[in-house]
């Protein structure tokens, strides 16, 4: 088993299977320009630097990782149909924890910029299924949004939810 | 209308955070494992988040924050009542109406006042993405430069429709870019179109023709071609509206065997109203088309020059019921009818298309 070396933002080293950064655009891209796959060449002692993606998130990455091993990748644009996306019940309930907190929020900016695309999908829609059959101001309460509507101007746009309903 | 202008006068989007700040952020508030505020998160990721949900849950996004409310904006796939393109040389709007409500994008004078030129900008370009519409209508009340083809082209490229309406009010040379741009990669089988080349204006036979060629398969299908070749014909019929245009058969014409075919072919439901250049076998032959359709409601209206219509009674193999001036072919195994009737003027009536079992054409309702 090929392990190569991830190498967090705050300098902290995660030897992961080969296998299973297939799941990482980024990081396949890397691999192969870093030509980590060659027989000659010894994928240990290159490890590949993350300054973007800080420890404790990336720890959460590589357990999703390994969890979603072997997983298909849906590829191309799929923007039309994710509104049938179900959250998985472990996927749930590996959000969950920290739903509505940073954490999640990191993981979710780590899987874009590390492109994964399941996980970038799933946690986006587990965000999404939390605005469900709530208001603004619920939705603002809950995700630390700060009310930037004067009074005047929520009226006018309350109107206006009025006239779309 | 211009009460709703201030809807577009959205804030200036928040500047993306960077990692950088998404991290300073986190190290504050790991201290008090207070909750973290999702406004971190680029507009790419939230547009993605956004996009999981539906129309009516969407809808608290506008109330949340001015930068959600924009994206939800930009975002698209809204649903409107009406879409409404009005291309004048004073001015130029696109509007969506739902409910009452008018959103727009404009350039031009409008009530008295001037704004820029509509221009290609990012906002202008989504502003009806992935929209619905019940209706789209379109007026062209001026000539169409190129630039200004492609502008309203790429505005509604991903905009759908039930119904499309096409008025022609000026001569018009990019028509022939813009309309079939709207048929493309669109599923128009139950689409009503209407195209109406307005009287009062000179328009070219052909290239309406060339468009009328690059329909797709519609439901239904109206066309006007209330063409006036002549100067003070059509000065009167701007002034005082009627005029007979089918005194006639010459001048430019709307439909031909080619474009009969063509119609009959892709419609269930065709209504054309316009002077015509078809022959008896190409009549016969689009008669042909209905008869082998299996469609149980069908009809294809038209006005085909009288001599032709003669011609084609005259025809010792068809054998025509006739009363007064009408005429009728019935053929009993495909139910299908085919008759004529006399109109004042150079022109016959002519439809063809299914009957019930007493013989009767099966009537349309407009829906």
């Amino acid at each position: 088993m090929v392990l190569i070396t991830l190498v967090s933002s705050d300098e902290q080293n995660f030897p992961v299977e080969r296998e299973l950064l297939k799941q990482s655009g980024t990081i396949e891209t890397l691999i192969v320009n870093m030509n980590l796959d060659d027989e000659d060449t010894d994928a240990a002692a290159m490890p590949i630097p993350l300054p973007n993606v800080k420890g404790d998130v990336l720890e959460k990455v590589i357990q999703w990782m390994e969890h979603h091993k072997g997983d298909p990748v849906k590829e191309g644009d799929n923007e039309d149909n994710n509104a049938e996306i179900v959250v998985p019940q472990w996927d749930d309930d590996f959000f969950k924890p920290a739903m509505y907190g940073s954490k999640h929020l990191e993981l979710t900016v780590a899987a874009s910029y590390l492109d994964i695309k399941n996980l970038l999908t799933l946690s986006c829609k587990a965000i999404s299924n939390t605005f469900k059959g709530k208001t603004g101001p619920q939705i603002r309460e809950e995700w630390g949004v700060p009310n930037e509507f004067t009074p005047e101007e929520e009226e006018a746009i309350r109107k206006e939810n009025e006239w779309s309903e | 209308m211009l009460s709703s202008l201030k809807k577009k006068m959205l804030p200036n989007r928040s500047k993306k955070p960077t990692l950088f700040d998404l991290l300073k952020k986190e190290d504050d508030e790991e201290k008090t494992q207070a909750q973290a505020s999702i406004s971190v998160l680029p507009d790419d990721l939230l547009l993605m988040i956004f996009d999981n949900l539906s129309m009516e849950e969407r809808t608290p996004l506008g109330t949340t924050c001015k930068r959600f409310r924009e994206l939800d904006f930009e975002l698209g796939k809204r649903k409107f009542d009406s879409i409404y393109v009005n291309w004048s040389k004073k001015c130029h709007h696109f509007t969506g109406r739902v409910a009452g409500i008018d959103y727009n994008i404009y350039g031009g004078t409008i009530e008295g006042k001037v704004y820029p030129h509509l221009q290609a900008t990012r906002h202008n370009l989504r502003f009806f993405r992935k929209a619905f519409a019940k209706q789209l209508i379109i007026s062209f009340a001026m000539k169409l430069d190129k630039s200004e083809a492609e502008l309203i082209s790429s505005i509604l490229k991903t905009v759908t429709f039930r119904e499309l309406g096409v008025f022609f009010e000026a001569t018009n040379e990019y028509d022939a870019d813009v309309i079939p741009s709207l048929f493309k990669h669109r599923d128009l089988e139950l689409a009503k179109v209407t195209l109406c080349w307005k009287r009062s204006f000179f328009h070219d036979g052909k290239r309406a023709r060339n468009l009328v060629m690059k329909l797709p398969p519609v439901k239904k299908l109206q066309i006007e071609f209330e063409y006036s070749d002549n100067k003070f014909k059509r000065f009167l019929n701007k002034k005082f509206g009627l005029f007979n245009e089918f005194a006639t058969v010459d001048g430019e014409y709307v439909l031909d065997d080619a474009t009969l075919q063509h119609i009959t072919s892709n419609t269930n439901h065709a209504v054309i109203v316009g002077k015509s250049k078809c022959s008896a076998q190409g009549i016969l032959n689009a008669f042909k088309i209905v008869r082998q359709s299996p469609l149980e409601k069908k009809l294809v209206f038209f006005f085909a020059p009288r001599p032709i219509i003669e011609e084609i009674i005259s025809m010792p193999n068809l054998c025509f019921d006739n009363y007064d001036w009408n005429h009728d072919l019935i053929d009993r195994s495909s139910k299908s009818l085919l008759a004529f009737s006399e109109k004042t003027g150079a022109f016959c009536t002519v439809s063809m298309g299914k009957v019930d079992e007493n013989g009767k054409m099966i009537s349309w309702n407009i829906d």
